[in-house]
């Protein structure tokens, strides 16, 4: 399969799973984040859950490409929301996990993503904050086009089958149907995730040549 | 967990099940929803039935050197940083569970939904070393509030319908009476999140177990065990020495056998990939990882006729195909364990005489191991618990008739007699209850034998050309 082929196949498998693929461009960022951050403030539909502090963003401390982690916390604070990161400390990170659990939404930079299965890759480790992309409301991540790979056989064996400490898979949101087959999502993780793609042309929107 | 003392009796406990309508309707909706989409799933894959066999090659590989493979990955886990216990029964995985619990002075503990840890009834026994065990797949919660069992694997609260759980949630959560679905979804989100916050333990199972990397694999679609994981500052992973794979690179190809079996879902929502502790400089994830491998009779059984029932994959594909399961549901099994491969597995590990008659709850109609991601040949292995359960009995009625029908002068004496005698006092036998042949006759009529001449005769002239 070419690369356009993989990013088509895993767009199609993610947005069947409830995941919310966007292709924007970087400058597009401020336009398209906005909006989102508004809604989650004033409609919140369905009723407002339990977070006292809708104007909450989660971010990890580590692990973003150059810049992008300023460009999104100026963003965040134009639209009037405060941003929870890991701290640093002596020795490590830390959470402070009472706020946290209160955000309303996560943004998290993925650097892969898998076709075969539609899913988002989370490594954890020093400032990797992966609980940003569990516990707020909404996850938003963000990529770039060649972070895809076709599945988790392929993103092992680059790595030559070895694992950091731990390895979140995360395809649409958390569900249950437990209640009479009802699906229904948001159940203990976040009830929408939206991925954004930073670069590249939605595969499944048809575009004029050249 | 054996569920009762005296020997579970399927057949009674199937009939007040049968006769539960609403239990049965939940349970057959549900059974469906999964069945079509395990089948559209596996439509669009192509070489799913490869995979299948692929499953059960490792497997058997696995099975075959089950202690070994417990060994390396208990070696792998301890170099990551876990503390492992090897637990020989369910009674010493229970104490060894408890101990870590009480040495850390915890009193609450959230839970993760698991199989296992259901086998050694860890939540009584915690329970009784005053800790509080939440559970907190939404399924589990809401039979834990009722003090109920569950009904299917995958989808535990099945039978009960949402004014019921309404109801549940009004009496212990306070909430207003009447909700929806989606009100109660989130009513458990904010009331379990306060758990998950402030739980001192988190407790486990596990889906897989990679020997080669000493790696525990979750799979779910709520998060409860990603949360489970990240946020208490223990864990503690129970798990049979059977969910062990040999490779890493044999995750992927088990996945998706995992989750296309049991819901059809190409993934589910999370699958959590843990390899130790939180290292030094981690803001998330336990200090402390305890892993707890259970045998329970798990090495012997891999030594038997039995060995491929130590393969299953707990998807509950073979239950949602059951004729039997579909018409009594989970609870008539009285074990943690249900459908074919519950009728298997449960006179296995607690023997014949406490579950005496569940290898007859199957009809060897053999949808089961069509089903089966790793091929588990159940409905042979009913037949053979059957041989096993009647080896040693006394089995009069075969060996008198037996005896006839080696004598052909006595069998046709005693087939003559007996044709005359029924043929002239009809009630004799039919609507009997009690005695030898009430198990045949209180639900079957004897037919009374025709006027024709019989089949001997009519076969003697039969051989003479002249019917």
């Amino acid at each position: 399969m070419s690369r356009s082929e993989i990013l088509e196949r895993y767009v199609g498998i993610a947005r069947a799973a409830g995941t919310h693929v966007e292709f924007i461009t970087a400058d597009d960022l401020p336009g398209r984040l906005a909006p989102i951050l508004l809604e989650l403030t004033e409609s919140r539909n369905p009723a407002p859950m339990d977070n006292p502090e809708p104007r909450l963003a989660a971010l990890p401390a580590s692990g973003w490409p150059q810049g992008l982690q300023e460009s999104v916390g100026i963003i965040l604070a134009a639209s009037g929301y405060e941003t929870i990161m890991p701290r640093e400390m002596p020795g490590g990170y830390a959470w402070d996990r009472d706020r946290l659990a209160r955000a309303s939404i996560g943004i998290t930079w993925c650097a892969e993503f898998l076709a075969d299965t539609g899913s988002l890759v989370l490594p954890a480790g020093p400032g990797m904050g992966t609980l940003a992309a569990l516990l707020p409301e909404v996850h938003l991540a963000l990529s770039y086009a060649e972070g895809c790979r076709t599945g988790l056989a392929d993103y092992l064996r680059e790595r030559g089958n070895t694992l950091p400490r731990r390895l979140t898979l995360v395809t649409g949101p958390s569900r249950t149907g437990d209640i009479e087959a009802t699906m229904t999502t948001g159940v203990h993780g976040p009830r929408k995730v939206l991925h954004f793609i930073l670069d590249g042309v939605d595969p499944e929107t048809p575009h004029a040549d050249g | 967990m054996q569920i009762n003392d005296r020997p579970h009796d399927f057949r009674k406990a199937s009939v007040s099940a049968v006769a539960d309508k609403v239990l049965g309707a939940a349970v057959r909706k549900t059974a469906d929803i999964f069945v079509s989409m395990r089948a559209a799933s596996i439509a669009q894959l192509a070489g799913f039935e490869d995979l299948r066999d692929w499953g059960r090659s490792r497997k058997l590989e696995v099975s075959g050197r089950l202690e070994e493979y417990a060994l390396e990955f208990a070696n792998r886990i301890e170099a990551a940083g876990a503390i492992v216990h090897f637990a020989h029964d369910a009674a010493e995985a229970a104490a060894i569970a408890t101990d870590i619990a009480v040495k850390r002075g915890a009193h609450t503990a959230v839970k993760s939904k698991s199989m296992t840890a259901e086998e050694i009834s860890l939540n009584e026994a915690l329970m009784q070393a005053g800790v509080t065990v939440t559970e907190t797949d939404l399924g589990e919660y809401i039979i834990q509030l009722a003090g109920e069992k569950p009904s299917h694997i995958i989808a535990p609260a099945i039978h009960k319908d949402r004014n019921q759980v309404a109801q549940l949630f009004h009496r212990f959560l306070g909430t207003p009476p009447g909700l929806d679905v989606d009100s109660l979804v989130r009513a458990a989100r904010k009331t379990l999140r306060d758990r998950f916050l402030a739980a001192e333990i988190g407790i486990t199972g596990a889906n897989f177990a990679v020997a080669e990397t000493g790696t525990l694999v979750l799979v779910t679609n709520e998060g409860n065990g990603r949360m489970t994981t990240t946020l208490p500052p223990v864990q503690i992973a129970i798990l049979g020495i059977d969910k062990i794979i040999p490779k890493i690179s044999d995750l992927p190809g088990f996945l998706t056998l995992l989750t296309r079996s049991a819901t059809g879902q190409t993934i589910s929502s999370y699958v959590t990939i843990i390899t130790g502790p939180r290292k030094p400089g981690e803001e998330e994830g336990p200090e402390e990882l305890h892993v707890v491998l259970l045998d329970n009779g798990r090495s012997l059984l891999a030594r038997g006729p039995f060995r491929e029932i130590l393969h299953c994959l707990h998807c509950g594909a073979c239950l949602n195909q059951c004729p039997v399961y579909r018409a009594v549901g989970g609870h008539a099994y009285e074990s943690v364990y249900t459908g074919p491969m519950g009728d298997v597995l449960s006179p296995l590990l607690w023997g014949m005489k406490a579950y005496p008659d569940l290898p007859d709850a199957c009809t060897l109609c053999g949808r089961c191991a069509e089903a089966c991601p790793v091929r588990i040949p159940l409905p042979e292995y009913h037949r053979k618990l059957r041989i096993l359960r009647a080896e040693g009995q006394t089995q009069w009625a075969a060996g008198a008739s037996a005896a006839i029908a080696a004598n052909p002068l006595l069998c046709r004496t005693s087939l003559g007699l007996l044709r005359q005698i029924l043929a002239h006092h009809e009630g004799l036998l039919n609507g009997r209850t009690e005695g030898a042949l009430g198990a045949w006759t209180t639900c079957r009529e004897l037919p009374r034998p025709g006027a024709g001449p019989g089949f001997r005769t009519w076969w003697r002239n039969r051989e003479r050309g002249s019917l």
